[in-house]
């Protein structure tokens, strides 16, 4: 338990620093576009 | 919007916003501190170097400094590296090298001609190709047909016969098919809708904007401006839209028309279900570039205003990147180019890039004959080729178009400062709306 302590309060401090937004599933299909989807496939 | 940056962390900030952070190899969006926000080096869009504050600078806070170092180390388990597969599975075809406009930014060749002119591709040497490709694939996969030209409805009847083959060919093998033409539409009506329907293709419809600023930079071969043609034969699809497929409406902004917002505004107005807002290659004027990005914040920003995400995505360049955030998925290759992509002129001769048809160094076949090593040439990742190491923007580009560099600065791997400083601009934008979405 000792040794997990400090990591515990790194993680603590990064949150406070870092909030990071969580990806979700596309909702939105892509279109079939121009130059760029034409090599997407 | 000010810039800041650590090593492979990057951070936006608008005024009297709270700053968002992107880790570039995790792909990982985050709104961060002010403490963090002052521990980061400024730099701006037109610099793709790493950069960092040193723990005992002025300003520099211990404990985010820590937190950017800890964050910076982390190796993301779900962001993976998505590899272009080395089958290819799409083609575009020239079906004319003619076109009825002569558009001021044209890249083929200026005319649609390529400097090689050719008013009818041969559909009786067009057919073994598209099967020689689709043969190679397996049942379940998708192979898809981009038409162009020049204008390819000016052949409509080569279309319609090579869709016909394809159909047939992939049936027999289980594959899928799906079909893109990319026209000006001065060319639609009711007679080549019925010859077409049946393929159900998607539409992408070169237009940009009302006609008043559409004509700026899309001439007819007369002089004359070509908008209300366009629109006319547009509203032939709209009338029947639901028996085709997607229709993007596709802008160019060069110089002569930075209404970027004026475009979106009008494409509104129209039926369509994606836009497309893409940068003249040509164009080197710093202040145009600039203009050009001050637009496309104001699109965004209107687009989210009206219609949140779902608005925003309906732009394709915004719903990339947010395919590619949620996905988890870092590309390191523009396109497909060479890889799952090649390209088909009016003389049957086989190209990479579609872009690249009139440069006989860039051929890499004849008929059904292919040139193995030019392919094995392009099949390391464009990050690599194009020296994007340093860049934070790096897995969302893909090392940028070749073709752009190309004309740019003559060498396809070397970029120009332009081009990189007006794709991490867009890039941060779309990320900024991505943290708003996503928190």
């Amino acid at each position: 338990m000792k040794k997990l302590a400090p990591r515990k309060k790194k993680d603590m401090e990064t949150k406070k620093h870092i909030k990071k937004v969580v990806p979700k599933k596309a909702e939105v299909a892509a279109g079939p576009g121009g130059c760029k989807p034409l090599g997407e496939v | 919007m000010q810039l800041r940056r650590h090593k492979d962390i990057v951070a936006f900030r608008s005024e009297n916003s709270t700053p968002i952070a992107f880790h570039a190899r995790n792909l990982e969006v985050a709104a961060v501190s002010d403490e963090l926000w002052n521990s980061m080096a400024p730099t701006s869009f037109d610099n793709g170097f790493v950069m960092n504050m040193l723990p005992t600078e002025a300003g520099v806070d211990a404990e985010a400094y820590g937190a950017l170092e800890q964050w910076h180390t982390e190796e993301s388990a779900t962001a993976k590296v998505h590899n272009f597969p080395q089958t290819i599975r799409s083609l575009t075809l020239n079906i004319t090298q003619l076109c009825n406009l002569h558009c001021t930014y044209c890249a083929a060749g200026g005319d649609g001609t390529y400097g090689d002119p050719v008013a009818r591709v041969s559909v009786e040497k067009t057919l073994p190709q598209v099967e020689f490709f689709l043969k190679k694939l397996t049942p379940g996969e998708t192979f898809s047909i981009t038409f162009l030209g020049g204008e390819p409805l000016l052949y409509p009847q080569a279309i319609a016969a090579i869709a016909e083959h394809a159909n047939a060919a992939a049936s027999a093998r289980g594959v899928q098919t799906n079909y893109t033409i990319i026209t000006n539409a001065t060319l639609i009506d009711d007679k080549k809708l019925d010859l077409l329907k049946p393929f159900k293709p998607n539409f992408v419809i070169s237009i940009d904007g009302p006609p008043e600023t559409h004509d700026l930079a899309r001439p007819q071969k007369n002089g004359k401006g070509s908008g209300e043609l366009a629109l006319k034969g547009f509203s032939y699809l709209e009338a029947r839209k639901e028996e085709f497929g997607k229709v993007t409406l596709h802008a160019v902004f060069s110089k002569s028309n930075l209404e970027v917002l004026k475009a979106y505004s009008f494409f509104l107005t129209l039926k369509a279900d994606f836009f497309e807002f893409t940068f003249d290659i040509t164009e080197s004027d710093t202040s145009v570039n600039e203009e050009f990005m001050r637009e496309m914040s104001m699109v965004a920003e209107f687009a989210y205003a009206s219609g949140g995400e779902a608005a925003l995505r309906k732009i394709n360049l915004f719903n990339g990147y947010f395919n590619a955030l949620d996905g988890q998925t870092k590309t390191e290759n523009h396109c497909g180019s060479g890889k799952s992509l090649l390209s088909i002129d009016s003389r049957n001769k086989i190209f990479a890039c579609p872009l690249d048809v009139s440069t006989k160094s860039m051929q890499v076949g004849d008929g059904l004959e292919l040139n193995a090593q030019k392919l094995e040439e392009l099949e390391s990742p464009f990050i690599k080729k194009n020296n994007c190491d340093n860049c934070w923007a790096r897995f969302l580009c893909g090392g940028g178009c070749l073709f752009a560099h190309k004309t740019m600065t003559g060498n396809k791997h070397k970029k120009h400062f332009s081009y990189c400083e007006r794709t991490r601009f867009l890039i941060g934008l779309t990320l900024g709306f991505y943290e708003k979405t996503r928190a």
